[in-house]
């Protein structure tokens, strides 16, 4: 059984139609690679399967459940990170997690002694303010914070974005386990290293997904050849928009 | 509910750890407010508006000393210097003076004045007042003055008249006991005025003195420049982590109320320490006891309380005028215009009563009247439920227009 189902989500910001009809579906365990030009509608979309943001029409279900009938849902099924930390800066990170941890079934003390916490170096540093910490833990603590209620489908939205190669190489390693756990992961990047993770490769464009199956593969196994693969998609993008009407 | 009582809890706590940062601004802020105020009380209470009456006195020719002595001696007495200051001078130039408008009314002193008064004959000195000029804006000057002459002459005239009947009749011992007796009755009944006038206080600055009502404006401007300060806390959340507090199920009034309590909670006990620290202060010295008791008039759990509202509602307003744009820059801006503008329109800075009537009627539309009000009340140590019930209507209404903010930004 399918743990999403997203069937013709369109969405219009004034005139400019953004998604025009996306579906897509995934499976429990598997991590879902979406790549498109900036500004193509993959925060949009994002933001639409997290609850963020109400779609135009369409249906999004999540093991068979509406989560338009109930928001609860969206927090039961969903742990989002935007590209922008959804943190409170002047709080500290313990402050932060407690607030992400409170209807949580799992331990805040436990995960931050040998749990994601610790697997990411948060304990070190629970008592400092989020203002003051790097781009790099900050998005650690976002994903810990979207994790903390064990929810069954991760969605990134282009997690490693200006961070550095020990981070990106942390939080991949972490998604790894986090989908060997029988967990979906949802990610848009632009780079092969971070959708490496990727079962299957949707390509979005002009409103619409169309699945990549030539790249589903090779991002896997080979990341040269993956990343010739893409080059290609964007190049092939790109004469596309620069092709008058 | 629980996550609600946490996220307050949080707010709260982010508010107190930002306090030395917030307590700096706000004394640079106090500064700012403190020279607003007074440059007000200057504007409106100046000694230009309240110079005394330059009065010539025409003095006969060959009035004696003692003529001059007397009204050198009134004119050394405090309530008369304030109002009247007596100039001698040629009967020519003293209606010259009032022409030009620097003399403001001419006594003309009769020949034996003194002397007059003396032996009972008291031949009334004649006053002249100006048509137009800051003595005669109101008949009713004049009016007063010639009933006050009339008066005085009346009783004169009876006390004398009562006297002479004494003497002729042998009661020369009954004298000073009808003397007393008709002083009294002419006292209380000719002279008093208030047995034809209701007696009715009338101020600019309404139930509060002056001191309060300044005090209420500093204490209004303060809290909403502070605001500026606290701007870090009070400004809207990124649409992200709104997103993820709806997802946690935290509804968006929920999230803008936790930040509001947050500030208000922390400049409420901040409130609270310094009313402590003056209520022990004030144990020590009189002299600050007496100034403490022109500011207010005691404050109770009633006040305190009315105090949060007040401050609560304050931090409201701030919120919502912060959360007009998504530029600090320009907020900020907005905030100190809004705030001078509505304070002005309240009449906080210039007393309503010196406002034209339009500005009168526009200032129940302002959220500072209602704020200023709850003030005045824990000030003067009075309870208006409807300056209560305003200022949770006010608190309501900002809480709308913030959601509403939010809604249209995301």
């Amino acid at each position: 059984m399918n743990i999403i189902e997203v069937t013709d989500i369109k969405k219009s910001y004034r005139r400019k139609k953004v998604l025009t009809g996306a579906s897509f579906h995934a499976t429990p365990g598997e991590c879902i690679g979406i790549v498109g030009a900036n500004g193509c509608g993959k925060s949009t979309l994002l933001n639409i399967l997290s609850g963020s943001l109400k779609a135009d029409s369409g249906q999004i279900l999540y093991s068979g459940k509406n989560p338009l009938k109930s928001h609860r849902i969206f927090s039961e099924y969903i742990g989002f990170v935007p590209q922008e930390n959804p943190l409170m800066n002047h709080l500290s990170v313990y402050d932060n997690l407690r607030l992400w941890y409170c209807d949580s079934k799992r331990s805040l003390e436990d995960d931050l002694n040998s749990g994601i916490l610790a697997h990411f170096g948060l304990s070190a540093y629970r008592d400092y303010d989020v203002a003051t910490l790097s781009g790099g833990m900050k998005k650690r603590l976002s994903i810990a914070c979207a994790l903390a209620k064990e929810p069954p489908i991760l969605i990134l939205d282009e997690p490693g974005a200006s961070l550095d190669i020990v981070c990106k190489e942390d939080i991949k390693n972490y998604l790894a386990s986090y989908q060997a756990q029988g967990n979906t992961t949802i990610i848009t990047s632009h780079e092969t290293g971070e959708l490496s993770l990727c079962d299957r490769m949707y390509l979005l464009q002009n409103g619409v997904l169309t699945e990549l199956y030539e790249l589903a593969k090779p991002i896997r196994q080979d990341s040269a050849i993956a990343d010739i693969l893409l080059n290609r998609i964007y190049s092939s993008i790109a004469a596309a928009e620069s092709r008058p009407d | 509910m629980k996550k609600s009582l946490l996220l307050f809890y949080l707010r709260v706590k982010s508010a107190f750890l930002s306090l030395p940062k917030i307590l700096a601004a706000t004394a640079a802020f106090s500064i700012i407010v403190t020279l607003i105020g007074f440059a007000g009380t200057k504007l409106l209470y100046s000694d230009d508006g309240m110079q005394p009456m330059d009065v010539a006195l025409v003095l006969p020719d060959g009035s004696g000393m003692y003529t001059r002595a007397a009204f050198a001696f009134i004119n050394e007495i405090d309530t008369v210097k304030s109002h009247c200051s007596f100039r001698e001078m040629s009967e020519t130039d003293a209606f010259d003076g009032l022409k030009s408008g620097n003399i403001d009314a001419i006594i003309f002193v009769p020949d034996n004045f003194i002397e007059h008064i003396l032996n009972g004959t008291n031949t009334p000195a004649e006053v002249i007042l100006p048509k137009s000029g800051k003595t005669s804006s109101s008949p009713l000057f004049r009016e007063l003055i010639n009933a006050g002459v009339g008066d005085l002459a009346i009783a004169q005239a009876g006390i004398y008249a009562v006297d002479d009947v004494c003497v002729r009749h042998g009661l020369r011992s009954e004298i000073s006991k009808a003397e007393l007796y008709l002083n009294e009755k002419y006292l209380s009944y000719a002279l008093n005025r208030t047995v034809y006038f209701e007696k009715e206080t009338v101020t600019s600055t309404g139930s509060l003195t002056l001191v309060q009502f300044y005090i209420r404006t500093a204490i209004v401007l303060l809290l909403m420049f502070s605001s500026i300060s606290c701007m870090h806390l009070l400004f809207r959340e990124g649409r992200c982590l709104n997103a993820s507090f709806s997802r946690k199920g935290i509804s968006t009034p929920v999230v803008l109320l936790s930040k509001t309590i947050g500030v208000s909670v922390m400049f409420f006990a901040l409130s609270s320490v310094l009313i402590l620290f003056c209520a022990i202060i004030s144990g020590f010295s009189d002299r600050f006891t007496l100034i403490l008791q022109q500011v207010s008039s005691g404050l109770g759990i009633t006040e305190f309380i009315l105090m949060f509202v007040a401050i609560f509602t304050t931090f409201s307003v701030a919120q919502t005028i912060l959360g007009i744009s998504d530029n600090i820059s320009a907020d900020v801006v907005l905030l100190f215009l809004l705030t001078l503008i509505m304070m002005f329109l309240s009449g906080a800075l210039i007393p309503s009563a010196f406002l034209p009537s339009v500005i009168q009627k526009i200032s129940i539309f302002m959220p500072t009247t209602w704020i200023l009000n709850l003030w005045g009340n824990i000030l003067s140590g009075t309870f208006d439920a409807v300056n209560v019930i305003a200022n949770i209507a006010v608190c309501c209404v900002c809480t709308a227009l913030q959601a509403l903010l939010v809604k249209i930004n995301s």
